[in-house]
């Protein structure tokens, strides 16, 4: 049996996303799950959700986002819905690491986010619905920190 | 976003007061350390002791602010928390950045000299 750990529906602007990262955080800890655990979750989620922001509701400025977590036995899942526009093709972003073997003027200043979706989820899928998205993903708990 | 700003040998020390470098302050935390890396030496080390969480944005934000610095000027970092510190190896950023354990590595005799 799987158990709810945390539901939420926020606004996708950056303080709300702050105040339910920090509340997911609170409802983590009290799992007494490893506390490395708990931040890569959060790292996760935090680029999950500023990519919601910058590019599912682009056009809209902000729009709201769905988020649950449940647990059972050894994994978490956790599911994020929104009502904007679908990913690019379809389909989430290959996520590679920007080449960090550049000159220093020719460094990259993003495009890190769906690279550490996908190096720190253990599962993911993402759903084109009707009207909006959704992502699903699974952290094994006996994969702690972020590595 | 508040910056503490001190001269410390040969290097400005910038001590971000705050917990987060993320979507929500990473332009704050950009023009705050503009604003205090105007003049002064060529070295700059960024003090990430009071930092917990570090997202893509704020990657993006330290990267941006070294390379404001212009040619001839270096930001090392300094005092990275565990979980900050394997974002930074995660994306390979610690091959970008030299990265002292505390602020007394990062500004001791040795530091910043080329090796």
């Amino acid at each position: 049996m799987a158990s709810r750990l945390f539901r939420a529906r926020f606004q996708s602007d950056n303080l709300s996303t702050r105040k339910t990262l920090r509340e997911i955080r609170h409802a983590l800890e009290r799992e007494a799950v490893h506390s490395d655990f708990v931040s890569r979750v959060e790292s996760v989620l935090a680029e999950l959700f500023n990519n919601i922001a910058e590019h599912a509701y682009q056009d809209m400025g902000m729009g709201e986002v769905h988020c649950t977590i449940d647990r059972q036995d050894d994994t978490m899942t956790v599911e994020v819905t929104d009502q904007g526009v679908p990913m690019p093709g379809g389909e989430m972003p290959e996520g590679a690491l920007p080449d960090m073997d550049v000159d220093i003027t020719d460094l990259p200043e993003g495009g890190f986010g769906w690279f550490i979706i996908r190096s720190q989820v253990d599962a993911l899928t993402y759903q084109r619905l009707d009207l909006g998205n959704r992502t699903r993903l699974t952290f094994a708990l006996s994969r702690s920190g972020i590595g | 976003m508040e910056l503490d700003s001190k001269e410390t040998g040969k290097a400005r020390v910038l001590t971000p007061l705050a917990d987060r470098i993320d979507a929500a302050s990473a332009i704050q935390f950009k023009d705050a350390v503009r604003a205090a890396t105007v003049e002064g030496p060529d070295r700059v080390v960024l003090d990430l002791g009071n930092v917990r969480f570090v997202d893509s944005s704020g990657l993006g934000a330290i990267v941006s602010s070294m390379k404001h610095l212009g040619q001839g000027r270096k930001m090392d970092l300094a005092a990275l928390n565990p979980d900050v510190d394997k974002v930074f190896r995660l994306t390979r950023m610690d091959t970008v950045f030299r990265i002292y354990e505390n602020i007394e590595a990062a500004t001791g005799a040795q530091a910043g000299q080329p090796q």
